[in-house]
């Protein structure tokens, strides 16, 4: 076991390698602007505007901007504004959309990840212009924007918890009532631009969908501030935005390439602006455009262009913005690049016709000028935003050479069980030689890495290792129901080289999990089993049926209406079900010798139910909570049986609707066990209980609406009893919600081995099975990664899948070590 | 030296070809339907009497080699001629009847939808159970059928009976293996028409029959090409 989890944390180690080299992080901004200069090219261009008004509403997506849900302020649109559409960028995250808006460019996949842990944006962008220069910024709402401008802001005040979404009004309250009594009365002068961030709207999205009624009450609430701010606005020549950072796919959550993520309004409030049509633009086109609107240069790394219907308030002037812009755009491509593209033609005839008017005048000119400089900066802008190929190659080869050689090596390691010293002295040092050596060789051919040292010692250590089980290795005929066990491992790690069965990678495992569960009752009724077994097997399955039909989870089939969905908008059913569901944990768990531990569970459950549906009013949600953690931890104390606990801790953090599970997934687990010592050979039957709750897990994985996508993570699952937001606590709390399934089928499959059997060694492969059968798709997913690096669908589907993987083999990491830890221990 | 059966050998590959022809003239049928969503209508397609009319005229073939085999014989004959008793057919339709339920409850189960769909549920489960049951409580009435299933001898058959039963065991595994793999398209995102419930379970039990059947072909080919080299 020891060698085994010396491999898997080389193995983890790899894997993260890949993960710093595929994502690299770069925020290497701060270069010196070598934007243009206005003197340099001695040019005038007017300063449309002073002073602005930056609305963002939080998952405003594009339908939501109508007459219906803005009756005030939309018929102003009409007379003295503009509504055009734009198209965020995936990933549809508030961070990395904040980014595309202030500076113009596409930021990395990673972002999503550090969306959790906000960094500091030091580079160039609108923000750092405007402060600069020396203008005033007043900032209102997500503190995302405080964490990514530091000091930026001349006044601000921003919501300590933007990720707490189970406030829908209290923050948005907040902001409007600083504005309106602050900024429009006692400081009305003393700000130039003003930021308001509402994330109503979202944590509406998240909890309760686009469809809630909320939603439009609080559109309208927004229309109400729309109305006052935009009056505000027309007494003191002010411009106002409102745009949403991104949209709000159908069942509620955000981070995909949906038609309803990706596009937003863009609503623009002054009488100097008409526009009538609504043309679609991306969004990384605001900043480029703003700055210019408001007489700034153009954010170093923007790669947007303007948005056309607003360039009329330049009138004549215009023409001298295109040019600016052309040369901003044609000096982030290089001219090298430049001279290999099809449109560099355009480029230099806009240049030339440009120049010639600056003589001549004329309006032949100004058109012909003014046509070929859009069509330039378009077609680099879109040749910028398409090709993305940061992918530190040389990194991540080594890190799948690291991966493979320890998948291998964990292999052997099963099949050849022998323990044996891992580090003897004299290995030791001269695997330290070979790593000096490859390390030299590395940096004498002039790759520089960071961690280039670990890369090296990594490699010597595995593939010493490999070599040495290579060499003793003799593979023994394996058992032939073996071989079916492995394949459905096989199956999935070629599917997903398809995009499409990543999506769907549910239906993989309720397919190999309802066949196994219909396998195993076929064999259950054909023996002659008791009545009362023969109707508990029936409300299994009957149960299962139901469950699956729970969450409708994946791509393609997400947005049908499921039975969470309809639960959500009935309580009393709802209530109905979770109470169902809490009081079948209780009967699963009881035990007749421990009576008073069954009444400590059911004062438990009625805490959680309290907790989702206030029906004790004396007893407020926190009071709930903290007492249910106080129970649990009491039969933590208890120590008979850790499954209780943790079953518990699961219950107060799923959904109410999915309370049940919980209980489905221990019974269920419970029968296959009880029929797999029957079924199988009794040396084997540890391995096939391991496999089969592997596979199970991951079923009840799905179950609970999970998939391999960032929009389906409960986020409200980390905020349980938390006031102030708190990183580590949230993302344990997340981590516990999401991956429930395999933690409790863990906790239930080590319980149930160390019952049956009091072999260490059957304790050990159980774990080591289920680390190999965790980390089996990885190997072949990175090369998959790299192959498929210009695939469509890298950063949506790929990207995610690779991070759900991780997290999945790092979770059967921790179940590893800290079987290990337990095996030692007892 | 190997000796072959003739008449053994016979029988298999008329089976075979029988097989063979029902699995090819569905697909065919299948092929020149206009939309493969009438499979999914009792009326529409033809599906359900071809298979049923295969495993009839087995079902004959059988019986004329069972004949002429207890022709030579005698001692059989008075047992075979009594026919199945009333009881026993009515307990032969009830098994048929239940087969279909079961496998409708397996495909709901599988991921079939539960309350709308059901006749496309009941198609798939009345053409595997024409496909993996049906054969052989025609052939030897319930308690045979039961008997194959559940005993490991089988009690008063003749050796053309005991011919058809290996052949139909390759081709009843093969149809459910088949059913159960179809579904592997489904996740796609070809949004193509043959892609929706149960139309690649219905092939899939076609294909996968007509592929066991072409494996047992083989296996009888290769026995009579032994038998051949050592002649």
């Amino acid at each position: 076991m020891r060698t085994f989890l010396v491999f898997y944390s080389c193995f983890v180690l790899g894997a993260l390698l890949f993960f710093f080299g595929f994502f690299v992080i770069d925020y290497s901004g701060s270069l010196p602007s070598t934007g243009v200069d206005l003197e340099a090219q001695n040019l005038s261009i007017r300063t449309p505007f002073n002073r602005s008004i930056i609305i963002v509403i939080d998952a405003l997506r594009y339908d939501f901007a109508s007459e219906k849900n803005f009756p005030k302020s939309f018929p102003l649109l009409k007379s003295q504004g503009c509504l055009l559409r734009l198209k965020a960028n995936v990933p549809t995250v508030t961070m990395p959309r904040i980014k595309s808006i202030t500076t113009g460019m596409i930021p990395k996949f990673i972002d999503v990840i550090l969306n959790f842990g906000d960094q500091v944006l030091s580079g160039d962008s609108l923000i750092k212009r405007m402060k600069d220069r020396g203008d005033k910024i007043v900032f209102y709402g997500d503190n995302t924007w405080t964490n990514l401008f530091p000091e930026s802001f001349h006044r601000s005040y921003p919501n300590t918890d933007s990720f707490f979404v189970q406030d829908f009004y209290e923050g948005d309250l907040n902001i409007t009532n600083g504005v309106l009594t602050k900024e429009f009365q006692d400081y009305k002068h003393d700000w130039d631009h003003l930021i308001l961030h509402y994330l109503g709207l979202d944590h509406i999205g998240h909890v309760e969908g686009p469809f809630s009624p909320k939603i439009s009450k609080k559109l309208n609430e927004m229309d109400d501030v729309l109305e006052k701010v935009v009056k505000f606005a027309t007494e003191n020549d002010i411009l106002v935005l409102v745009t949403g950072d991104h949209g709000m796919r159908t069942s509620g959550g955000h981070g995909g390439s949906t038609p309803e993520e990706i596009w937003v309004p863009l609503l623009v409030f002054n009488e100097k602006v008409k526009c009538l049509d609504p043309f679609s633009f991306n969004q990384i086109d605001l900043a480029p455009t703003f700055s210019f609107l408001l007489g700034l240069r153009i954010p170093e790394p923007s790669i947007g262009v303007f948005l056309d219907p607003l360039m009329s308030v330049f009138e004549e002037d215009a023409l001298s913005a295109y040019f600016l812009l052309n040369n901003h755009l044609m000096s982030k491509m290089g001219s090298t690049n430049l001279l290999q593209k099809d449109f560099h033609k355009d480029c230099s005839l806009g240049k030339t016709s440009f120049e010639r008017f600056s003589t001549t005048k004329s309006e032949r000119d100004y058109n012909y000028a003014m046509e070929h400089l859009k069509v330039c900066s378009k077609k680099i802008s879109n040749d910028l935003t398409g090709g993305d190929d940061d992918i530190d190659m040389e990194m991540c080869g080594i890190a799948i050479i690291i991966v493979a050689l320890n998948y291998f090596n964990m292999l052997s390691n099963i099949i050849d069980r022998r323990e044996k010293q891992l580090f003897k002295p004299k290995e030791t040092i001269f695997q330290g030689i070979v790593s000096t050596v490859i390390y030299s060789i590395l940096k004498a051919s002039g790759i520089t890495l960071p961690y280039l040292f670990l890369f090296s010692f990594l490699i010597t250590f595995s593939l010493w290792k490999s070599i040495k089980y290579f060499k003793r290795l003799n593979f023994s005929r394996p058992d032939q129901s073996m071989l079916i066990l492995g394949a459905v491992s096989l199956f999935q790690t070629l599917s997903f080289s398809s995009s499409s069965f990543i999506e769907e990678e549910h239906q993989t495992w309720y397919y190999v999990g309802s066949t196994l569960l219909l396998l195993i009752s076929i064999y259950a009724f054909s023996r002659k089993t008791l009545l009362k077994e023969k109707i508990e097997w029936i409300f299994v399955l009957s149960l299962n049926i139901f469950c699956r039909r729970l969450n409708q989870t994946g791509d393609k089939w997400i947005n049908i209406p499921d039975i969470g969905d309809w639960l959500q908008s009935n309580d009393f059913y709802l209530l109905i079900l979770s109470g169902f569901g809490i009081l079948l944990l209780i009967i699963v768990l009881h035990r007749s010798k421990a009576k008073a531990w069954t009444f400590i569970h059911l004062i438990c459950g009625l805490f959680i139910l309290n907790f989702r549906f206030q029906f004790f009013s004396q007893i407020t949600p926190k009071m709930s909570v903290y007492s249910t953690f106080s129970l649990v931890v009491l039969m933590i104390l208890n120590g008979k049986s850790f499954l209780h606990s943790i079953a518990f801790i699961c219950s107060l953090l799923h959904k109410p609707h999915n309370i049940i599970l919980v209980f489905l997934e221990i019974i269920t687990l419970k029968k296959i066990y009880k029929y797999c010592e029957l079924w199988t050979d009794k040396r084997w039957s540890s391995v096939y209980k391991t496999v089969f709750t592997f596979w199970m897990s991951k079923m009840y994985f799905f179950y609970q609406g999970n998939s391999n996508n960032f929009a389906t993570i409960d986020v409200n699952a980390g905020f349980i009893g938390v006031e102030q937001f708190n990183l580590f606590l949230a993302v344990s709390l997340t981590v516990i919600n999401t991956f429930t399934s395999q933690i409790i089928a863990n906790v239930l499959l080590t319980e149930d081995i160390w019952k049956t059997t009091k072999k260490q060694s059957s304790h050990e492969t159980s774990f080591i099975i289920q680390g190999i059968l965790a980390t089996t798709p990885l190997p072949l997913y990175l090369v998959l990664m790299i192959f498929f690096k210009d695939h469509i669908f890298i950063w949506t589907v790929f990207s995610p899948k690779f991070f759900y993987e991780i997290c999945h083999s790092l979770i059967y990491f921790v179940f590893c070590i800290v079987g290990f830890l337990i095996i030692k221990i007892f | 030296m190997l000796r072959l059966d003739r008449q053994k050998t016979k029988q298999q590959l008329l089976q075979n070809a029988i097989s063979l022809a029902v699995g090819l003239s569905s697909l065919i049928h299948l092929h020149n339907l206009k939309s493969l969503s009438s499979i999914c209508k009792f009326w529409d397609s033809f599906l359900i009497p071809i298979i049923l009319i295969g495993e009839i005229m087995k079902l004959f073939l059988s019986n004329y080699y069972s004949f002429s085999e207890m022709q030579k014989n005698q001692t059989n004959l008075n047992k075979k001629k009594q026919g199945f008793l009333a009881a026993d057919k009515m307990l032969a339709i009830f098994i048929q009847c239940a087969m279909v339920v079961l496998y409708g409850f397996s495909c709901i189960l599988l991921g079939a939808p539960v309350l709308q769909d059901y006749e496309k549920t009941c198609i798939l489960s009345i053409i595997l159970t024409l496909l993996t049951v049906s054969p052989l409580v025609f052939l030897l009435g319930a308690g045979g059928a039961l008997q194959v299933w559940f005993c490991e001898k089988v009690e008063n058959i003749v050796k053309a009976e005991e011919v058809y039963i290996s052949l139909y065991k390759y081709h009843a595994i093969g149809a459910i293996l088949g059913a159960w793999l179809g579904s592997v398209v489904v996740p796609l995102d070809w949004d193509s028409d043959w892609q929706e419930y149960p139309i690649p379970n219905v092939i899939g039990a076609l294909c996968g029959s007509g592929v066991a059947t072409l494996i047992s072909t083989t296996c009888v080919l290769y026995k009579i090409w032994s038998a051949f080299l050592s002649y």
